[in-house]
């Protein structure tokens, strides 16, 4: 691209994210023969189906042999679309390459659509049935919707999210940010009267821990950084005030809605205003703070796109389940009454 | 602003037992898994229970829709058509250790047998096969489509019986492509005589007699009664007005559309006319509904008169005979009516005649003639007038006006006139379907026909009309009206055509109580 600047570490990464998202240019080509397979299953079964249709007074329905056949497929498909949960769960199988696993779960998924739609005779049915089927629509949509989005969200939040980290770790690394940032302020600024007993112990330790005392149940590890504290500095009260009004809520995400540190663009105005109430000392403490406000903003938002990029599972794979349990019920009634 | 944070140092903010925390979206999802695991199968449990309270079978709602109307009682009740793991329809491709159609059609057969198409056919499919059910309580399953009768009739040679030949159409796939012509159709011997023509024409002007024919004409040959029920018919206001009778007079669907009187009802055969018709075809028509208003039998005599001189009777006008003649009688039977009647009339004149002891003859012996041999002349005389306005083809009065005759004297017999009953033998139509049509629309050769040998109903390019794809042709928009196989035909049962649903031939083999069939 003429005009950028290649950064070789980022390129690799880029790269490699390119491989692991899931539908895109450069990763096409391991779809490529799941799609032809999908491409000639819909095609073999449509004109199947159509064929023995001629002459025929009504679609073949599901006791057709076409139809039989139809079902035969699309029943065992779903069961190995199921077994990709199992798949996950056991991730110690080792049953082949999870990236094969999934492709084939989006195509053979798809590919079930056509089959059990022309298994179905082109009709819903009674009310199993029209279940089953319906049941079967939304779990591909949902799948397609959660395909998609897992298209999409991995880069925004690879390409705007640098402070990326693990999901269910945010509170915890809010918290540890308040306290720290607590610790540095009252260092800063003097001791306020309700600090917490640890910031205080801290702040006269003369040095600040960065990161965390790692632990694995009851083993403790080592700090794995500190930073010299900052010495306490006369004219830094806005500081305080600021960060007790402002920051803390929005550390903790209690902040209102209309907080502007909630956004980049107010929140740097309004530390560069604080800057200009506070002496020129404070300012790398004042950097660090919006550093961190801006950890906890992008914190924020990946906990948005975290619900997005998952929360579809929360419609895709219950209904899955049902589906799996209604069909259950279906092969044996229609073998019964066939 | 401060330096960011590398990865590796950010990930010292992370415990290294990170991932046993819970994770929200994990545990809904977890959560949900088991409600889609446990809410199917209670909806399908609670069917189950909820069934076998109610007495039904538990079906889990496998039905693919409702049953129609006439199986509505066994709706809930699956086994009473189907087999379990038993095929329905001989068209399902039965899997392994699955039987197939014959079983399950034992089911319908016990409320309704369906009897074979026709003996020489090849192949017998199953009652489902053909008649689909749940397809909704207002669904027709005798209304199956073209391709089910097209399987075999579009190649019917191949479907038949090698050593049988067929008398049909080799190839029909639609009526308003190749379909034949009627070939069913009957043929009129044309035994009977009737012309369409005069009937149907205003006055009904005979070429013999230029005088129009009216009301009062009626009255003078049939009585007031016929006179009286023509006029209410035709809504015919002075007994002057001339006739003009109407298909409807003779053709109709219903006894009450062309009501008798009272009288008159007393002599048609009650059993000639259903009280409650099906409609589809019109009633017979009768003599004595139909002709005898106008065409009266009736014998003409030459009375004795005792006062005068006894030869002056061969001058005496002949007067109209005071009896009724009953129509169906052979001739030899008009004749001995006729003869008692004249008879008796002769023994009037002869005085104390009818005093006389009766006499029983010696075996072997014959009683002496005890009638005046005038008046035995005189019973001759009439009897041979009687043979000509009775029997003479040419006469145009009585029987000979419309009947044939084989033999002669005693052995004359009248020719049976043959005219089909139902002229559609394999097919059928629906004359009530059709009332809103005038019917010169249809036959309107019925007009112009003076034989009665012509065959007046219409050809299949009539029908074509109607009963065919919409769309215009010449200019003219046509069809658009249903013109599939079952319009007309009807499967069972095909080689005795003329049997309906209630021949013993669709009926059970096993008759069953109320309980056994509701609740089979």
């Amino acid at each position: 691209m003429p005009g950028r600047i290649a950064i070789p570490a980022y390129e690799e990464r880029k790269a490699s994210e390119d491989r692991t998202v899931l539908l895109s240019g450069p990763n096409w080509p391991p779809h490529r023969p799941w799609f032809i397979l999908f491409v000639a299953g819909t095609l073999g079964s449509a004109a199947w189906f159509f064929t023995a249709a001629l002459g025929q007074p009504v679609w073949p329905g599901g006791s057709s042999l076409p139809g039989f056949t139809f079902g035969v497929v699309g029943g065992l498909i779903i069961l190995f679309e199921f077994l990709l949960w199992v798949r996950k769960k056991k991730r110690v199988w080792r049953v082949g390459r999870a990236q094969t696993w999934l492709r084939a779960h989006i195509w053979l998924g798809l590919l079930t659509v056509p089959v059990l739609w022309f298994h179905s005779g082109q009709r819903l049915g009674g009310w199993l049935s029209a279940v089953l089927m319906i049941l079967l629509w939304i779990v591909v949509a949902s799948g397609l919707v959660g395909l998609w989005l897992q298209t999409r969200l991995p880069k925004r939040m690879l390409d705007d999210l640098p402070a990326e980290t693990i999901y269910s770790q945010i509170d915890r690394l809010s918290a540890q940010l308040e306290e720290e940032t607590q610790v540095l302020v009252t260092r800063v600024c003097g001791l306020p009267e309700k600090a917490p007993a640890q910031a205080f112990s801290r702040a006269l330790e003369g040095h600040l821990v960065v990161g965390a005392i790692r632990s694995v149940g009851l083993v403790q590890g080592l700090a794995v950084g500190t930073r010299a504290a900052a010495r306490q500095i006369h004219g830094a009260e806005p500081l305080a005030l600021f960060f007790q009004q402002e920051m803390v809520p929005f550390l903790r995400g209690q902040a209102d809605h209309n907080s502007p540190l909630w956004q980049k663009n107010r929140a740097a105005m309004l530390f560069q205003n604080l800057k200009a109430q506070v002496p020129p000392a404070t300012h790398e403490t004042v950097a660090l703070l919006e550093n961190y406000c801006e950890r906890r903003r992008e914190w924020d938002e990946q906990a948005k796109l975290h619900f997005w990029l998952h929360s579809w599972l929360l419609i895709h794979f219950p209904l899955s389940v049902s589906l799996v349990v209604l069909m259950v019920a279906h092969i044996v009634m229609a073998l019964k009454y066939y | 602003m401060a330096q960011r944070e590398s990865g590796k140092q950010r990930a010292t903010r992370i415990p290294l037992d990170y991932f046993k925390a819970a994770n929200p979206l994990e545990k809904w999802k977890g959560l949900l898994g088991w409600a889609a695991l446990l809410i199917p199968a209670a909806w399908l449990g609670a069917s189950y229970v909820l069934s076998l309270a109610r007495g039904q079978e538990p079906d889990l709602h496998a039905s693919r829709g409702p049953v129609a109307a006439v199986h509505q009682a066994w709706n809930a009740q699956c086994s009473a058509c189907h087999v379990p793991f038993q095929a329905i329809s001989s068209h399902s491709f039965v899997p392994p250790l699955m039987g197939d159609a014959t079983t399950s059609d034992q089911t319908c057969k016990a409320c309704h047998q369906g009897p074979i198409h026709h003996v020489n056919q090849i192949e017998e499919r199953s009652c489902a096969s053909c008649h689909r059910d749940h397809r909704g309580s207002s669904a027709s399953l005798t209304r199956v489509p073209d391709s089910d009768c097209t399987t075999c009739h579009k190649n019917l040679k191949d479907h038949i019986a090698k050593t049988s030949g067929t008398e049909f159409a080799n190839v029909v796939t639609r009526f308003d492509v190749d379909h034949p012509d009627f070939r069913s159709l009957k043929s009129d011997p044309g035994k009977l005589a009737f012309n369409h023509e005069l009937h149907l024409a205003r006055g009904l002007p005979n070429k013999n007699a230029a005088a129009r024919f009216t009301f009062q004409d009626i009255a003078d040959r049939g009585g007031p009664a016929f006179q009286q029920r023509y006029m209410a018919f035709f809504k015919a206001v002075n007994a002057t007005d001339l006739v003009q009778l109407n298909c409807q007079a003779c053709h109709q669907l219903d006894r009450a559309d062309f009501p008798l009187t009272e009288d008159l009802e007393r002599e048609v055969i009650s059993g000639v006319f259903p009280p409650r018709a099906a409609g589809a075809h019109f009633l017979p028509l009768n003599y004595e509904n139909h002709c005898k208003a106008c065409h009266p039998l009736e014998a003409t005599e030459i009375r004795w008169d005792a006062k005068a001189d006894k030869a002056q009777f061969g001058n005496a006008k002949p007067a109209k005979a005071n009896i009724a003649i009953p129509h169906r009688l052979e001739p030899a039977a008009v004749l001995t009516v006729l003869k008692d009647y004249f008879t008796t009339q002769a023994a009037r004149g002869q005085a104390g005649f009818l005093q006389q002891k009766a006499k029983m003859p010696l075996p072997g012996k014959t009683l002496a003639e005890q009638l005046d041999p005038e008046l035995t002349a005189l019973i001759d005389r009439n009897m041979k007038q009687t043979e000509i306005e009775f029997f003479t083809t040419g006469f145009q009065k009585n029987c000979a006006l419309c009947h044939q005759f084989e033999g002669d004297g005693k052995k004359r017999k009248v020719t049976p006139p043959n005219v089909p009953l139902v002229w559609f033998e394999h097919a059928r139509f629906d004359h009530t379907a059709h009332r809103a049509i005038d019917c010169k629309q249809c036959h309107v050769a019925a007009t112009l026909s003076a034989k009665s040998s012509d065959v007046l109903v219409p050809n299949r390019g009539n029908c074509l009309q109607c009963h065919a794809p919409r769309g215009v042709i010449s200019g003219k928009l046509q069809g658009g009206v249903r013109f599939d196989c079952v319009e007309c035909h009807r499967y069972h049962n095909g080689d005795h055509p003329w049997q309906g649903l209630a021949a013993p031939k669709r009926g059970v083999e096993k008759l069953q109580s109320i309980d056994e069939l509701i609740r089979k």
